[in-house]
């Protein structure tokens, strides 16, 4: 897998709405996060894993294919996932008052760029 | 004796200084020959340049005509009020009205929260459509005014960004050109005539802020009077300024962390750009030319066409004057004040 924390950062460097991102497995396993402190990653997982099973689900049953990402839009925070491989997925979170296009679109960049550079 | 052979001598010294004389003579005539040989022929690249240049601008000018044309044309379909919201059926009439014309590879409409109203296939698109994000906000509190962006971008078909009325709440359309950049007068007719009633013209910064004219030509400046301003900005600073009646100095300063900010989004959106041209309501134009050594010119105009020889040769002339030497552009502020 391409190396996370460079392309976080470059897409910091572009986005100033992204504070961090985080890559895991449809088991909660986490393969890497970055700019996310221990609690934060915990609760992204414990909302990510089984809300991309609901919805994998969901999407099948009403034949909208594989699920490509979504976005949870919070009055606070937001927080786009997009599937990289059926099994990983990447999450990017973003800072107070971020607009949702530009986190979708990362998420979309960064699963597209790690799904690119291949598993490790 | 003494003499005969002082004669001779003297003789024979006369006739190999005439020969050399000749010679140099002879010399003399070849290199002028040379150089009007040398001359000549930069004369002629010269014509040929200036000739391919000019068959170059009637065939752009062909192609805006004719896109204009086709645009107007969709332009002046059946036209309905303008919706009291931005129904995705609404907002899919402007991409629709656009596509299959000769100067349009695909056009998309975003939100102002960067999320894209209408379907695209273009995964570049969509992610270059997401700037609109950005580009919002900018132009509501740094760039107050513009409502229309022109990416230019090496090896990649140019963007054109336009803001829609009031009712769609801050969405843009996006174009992608095919060859060359849709013209934005184009897309403001079919803009308009996609719905009766739905003017929008914001104010412009641009046109409160002038500076005085000047009692003669500033020297930073083109002297064709091509641009009403042009600046230069190293480090998010403006470190040179001069005006024909264009934008105040403290206009343009205002500005420039806007365009610093707006050109760091584009390279992150759209990949790096070689120009960025925004266009206001009133026909007034900026564009942000970033140099090699990590400076950007900014030249301010008014009309529908950028004078690109002209910003050539003002790009050539700041490109010189190297960063330790800004002070040298500043003089010709100084020079151009008290004149």
């Amino acid at each position: 897998m391409a190396d996370l924390t460079a392309l976080v950062r470059e897409v910091v460097g572009g986005n100033p709405g992204v504070m961090g991102a985080l890559v895991f497995d449809d088991e909660g396993r986490v393969e890497a996060s970055v700019g996310t402190d221990d609690g934060m990653v915990e609760a992204a997982v414990a909302m990510c894993v089984p809300l991309r099973e609901m919805l994998e689900r969901a999407t099948a049953s009403l034949g909208c294919g594989e699920m490509r990402s979504t976005l949870v839009q919070g009055s606070k925070a937001t927080l786009a996932v997009s599937d990289i491989d059926g099994i990983q997925a990447v999450a990017v979170m973003g800072v107070e008052g971020a607009a949702p296009g530009p986190l979708l679109q990362d998420s979309v960049w960064l699963a597209r760029r790690l799904r690119d550079g291949g598993r490790r | 004796m003494i003499e005969l052979i002082t004669i001779a001598a003297g003789v024979g010294m006369g006739a190999v200084g005439c020969g050399v004389g000749m010679l140099i003579g002879r010399r003399g005539e070849a290199r002028r020959a040379a150089l009007d040989l040398e001359d000549h022929r930069i004369d002629a690249d010269r014509a040929a340049e200036n000739h391919r240049r000019d068959v170059e601008a009637l065939s752009r000018a062909l192609d805006e005509l004719r896109g204009r044309a086709a645009i107007s044309l969709a332009g002046s379909l059946p036209r309905d009020a303008a919706p009291d919201r931005p129904t995705a059926r609404a907002l899919e009439r402007f991409p629709a009205r656009l596509r299959g014309l000769a100067t349009v590879d695909e056009a998309v409409v975003a939100q102002a929260d960067g999320l894209l109203a209408t379907p695209v296939d273009d995964a570049q698109l969509a992610r270059a459509a997401t700037l609109v994000a950005d580009l919002g906000p900018l132009c509501d509190m740094r760039l107050p005014g513009f409502i229309g962006l022109t990416v230019e971008r090496r090896g990649q078909d140019p963007l054109t960004y336009r803001l829609l009325p009031d009712w769609t709440g801050g969405a843009w359309l996006v174009v992608a050109g095919r060859g060359g950049p849709v013209n934005g007068l184009a897309l403001d007719t079919a803009i308009a005539g996609a719905f009766v009633g739905q003017n929008h013209v914001p104010p412009s910064q641009m046109l409160t802020g002038r500076a005085p004219p000047p009692a003669s030509t500033p020297s930073i400046l083109d002297m064709d009077g091509a641009f009403q301003a042009a600046a230069v900005v190293a480090d998010g600073e403006l470190v040179a300024y001069g005006a024909i009646g264009g934008p105040a100095r403290d206009v343009m300063a205002h500005m420039v962390p806007g365009l610093v900010a707006l050109a760091g989004r584009v390279r992150h959106w759209c990949g790096a750009p070689l120009t960025l041209r925004l266009d206001n309501p009133h026909g007034e134009w900026l564009v942000w030319s970033p140099l090699s050594d990590g400076r950007a010119l900014v030249v301010v105009g008014a009309g529908p066409v950028v004078d690109e020889l002209a910003l050539e040769r003002l790009r050539g002339r700041v490109r010189r004057i190297t960063t330790t030497s800004v002070v040298e552009v500043e003089d010709f502020q100084i020079e151009e004040q008290a004149s």
